[in-house]
């Protein structure tokens, strides 16, 4: 009989507990730590926050899920992980700090024989002073931020209405941000939202990125073939920009945002005020806020976790330079290297660096996108994790399984406007996620299975996703025939 | 009117505006049933394609 933890039920940790119960035996034990009661499908919080969608139908209660599939759930925060037990664990254990109503700050200490950390991002509104829903900037990163931002859009739209020209800033708050397929978004949402209520005349809207270029998207763009040409994701947004009149700041690191006014830095050094009516800044995300310590009580966090706090894998962290990246630098299995029986799934491990091309201002500030991680990969890697944790627990001595960035591929639809028969969304894929350039030296990337395409059809793919990862999460019946 | 980003603008305007036709084509119930499809066989040869192992 083992015991599997899972710290996070997002993506991945969800995707691993419902795999891991459907895989396991009877006898073995699966135990989600999540601090929050409810399972959010972040991807149509774009939709919540323009106000297309009630925020009822992006959010489920996850207790009574895995109740009914007999996984074990604690409402609870991790703390720290301790791989080597304690004075009285023989085995690893994780401290957690409840966060049920009733018993919150009770602490509990949770024994694993496996365990997988898919704790997602910390949104680290932090970086930039005045960012975030609690200071001067709006967010959808979560439900709850993103019920906020639609009441603020709606209190817009009133004023454009009333005949006041308004300015809308969308982007991200810092240089190192990632998720900029979810400011593509919300722009274009946005946009859609104004045209719809007949002020698009009134309102400027303006797409503030770190991004040097349009389309990167933090995997350094693609190229796609289109009518028997090769192009680019550059040339292929700057005309989606083009088209619905969206102005773009790029290569941008804020650096303070106060009422009604953001300041930057681009990568060119200069610095720039730019004054906002409304203002919607996705945070730069940390690893949570996790210690880990030894069987003596000494703190190793430094060696399990990266300074950003995700969880080290098996990843190469010494690439250095860009010029000697590698496709091989990327994880393949997600085990740490020091404690065999510890996982990252997600957003938690930690990257070997970026896989848009790093660039500096003359001023020394950073500005280059995060590697994105998407619910995709969260999925397959989060996946991939349970079968070796199965085979390992079942004994068959079978090698790890592995969901490389750079062999698994992406299909991202990018909504750019929710209606039926009148909205449109972007659709990519791309094969690999991180260009191998040995493999496709041309483009990096197989142009059999990376695209681009704008319509309607895509506003329907989406609509579409979002039904069957609800249907998968609360996992009815065939929940798995669902990919990931 | 200013923009915030003279460079970025300059590349944007740059870019090719699609035709009526081609706006048309994103909208047209028809032809949109048939990228649906296209759109789901892409994106499931990118699933098995890139299949972990
Ligand atoms: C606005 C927005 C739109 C997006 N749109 C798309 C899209 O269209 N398509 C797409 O593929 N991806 C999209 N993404 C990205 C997608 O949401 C992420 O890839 C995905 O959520 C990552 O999964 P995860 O499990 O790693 O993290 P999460 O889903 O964030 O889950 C992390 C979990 O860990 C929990 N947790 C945090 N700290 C602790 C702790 N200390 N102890 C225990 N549990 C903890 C959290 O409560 C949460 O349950 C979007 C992201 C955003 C922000």
């Amino acid at each position: 009989m083992a015991r599997l933890v899972i710290l996070g039920a997002g993506v991945a940790g969800h995707t691993a507990a419902l795999h891991a119960r459907r895989m396991l035996g009877s006898s073995d034990e699966v135990l989600v730590v999540s601090p929050n009661s409810n399972w959010n499908w972040i991807p149509s919080n774009i939709w919540v926050g323009v106000g297309k969608m009630p925020v009822e139908k992006v959010i489920f209660p996850l207790a009574p899920v895995y109740r009914k599939k007999k996984i074990g759930f604690h409402q609870a925060l991790a703390l720290s992980i301790h791989p080597e037990g304690g004075e009285k664990h023989q085995r690893g254990y994780v401290v957690a700090k409840s966060t049920q109503p009733g018993s919150e700050d009770r602490e509990e200490e949770i024994e694993y024989d496996f365990l997988i950390n898919a704790t997602g991002p910390k949104l680290n509104f932090a970086a930039t002073e005045g960012l975030g829903p609690d200071s001067n900037s709006l967010s959808v990163c979560t439900a709850a931020h993103a019920t906020e931002t639609a009441k603020q859009l709606q209190a817009a739209i009133a004023r454009l209405q009333a005949g006041e020209n308004l300015r809308f800033i969308v982007g991200v708050g810092h240089g190192t941000c990632t998720c900029e397929g979810a400011a593509f978004e919300y722009t274009f949402n946005l946009d859609f939202a104004l045209r719809e209520a007949g002020v698009r005349d009134k309102a400027e809207v303006v797409y503030l990125t770190n991004e040097a270029q349009l389309g990167d998207f933090g995997v350094g763009g693609l190229v796609f073939t289109q009518q028997g040409y090769q192009t680019t994701s550059k040339i292929w947004t700057e005309s989606f920009f083009r088209e619905r009149d969206i102005h773009a700041v790029l290569g941008a690191h804020c650096t303070k945002v106060e009422p009604g006014m953001v300041h930057y830095e681009q990568l060119d050094g200069t610095t720039h005020d730019l004054s906002f009516d409304f203002a919607m800044l996705l945070p730069p995300f940390r690893g949570a806020d996790l210690k880990a310590y030894d069987r003596e009580g000494q703190d190793i966090s430094d060696k399990i976790f990266n300074p950003a706090g995700f969880l080290k894998v098996d990843a190469n962290y010494q690439a250095g330079a860009y010029e000697n990246w590698r496709a091989a630098d990327w994880p393949k299995t997600y085990q740490s290297p020091l404690y065999d029986n510890l996982f990252a799934a997600g957003i938690a491990f930690a990257p070997p660096h970026q896989i848009s091309q790093p660039r500096t201002s003359p001023n020394g500030t950073v500005i280059t996108p995060a590697p994105p991680r998407t619910g995709m990969p969260s999925g397959m890697i989060a996946k991939a994790v349970v079968e070796t944790i199965v085979d390992r627990v079942k004994g068959n001595g079978k090698p790890a399984h592995e969901a490389p960035m750079t062999r698994i591929g992406a299909a991202c639809v990018a909504s750019a406007g929710m209606s039926f028969l009148g909205g449109s969304a972007a659709s990519m894929t791309m094969n690999p996620i991180v260009p191998d350039w040995e493999a496709f030296p041309t483009t990096g990337r197989d142009l059999k299975g990376t695209s681009g395409e704008i319509g309607l059809a895509g506003h329907w793919m989406k609509h579409l996703l979002h039904v069957l990862f609800l249907y998968k999460a609360k996992a009815h019946p065939l929940w798995w025939v669902i990919p990931e | 009117m200013s923009v915030p980003d003279p460079v970025a603008q300059q590349s944007i305007l740059a870019s090719p505006l699609p035709t009526k036709a081609t706006l048309k084509h994103r909208r047209n119930l028809f032809y949109q049933v048939i990228r649906l499809a296209a759109i789901n066989i892409k994106m499931f040869r990118v699933i098995a394609t890139g299949r972990h192992l």
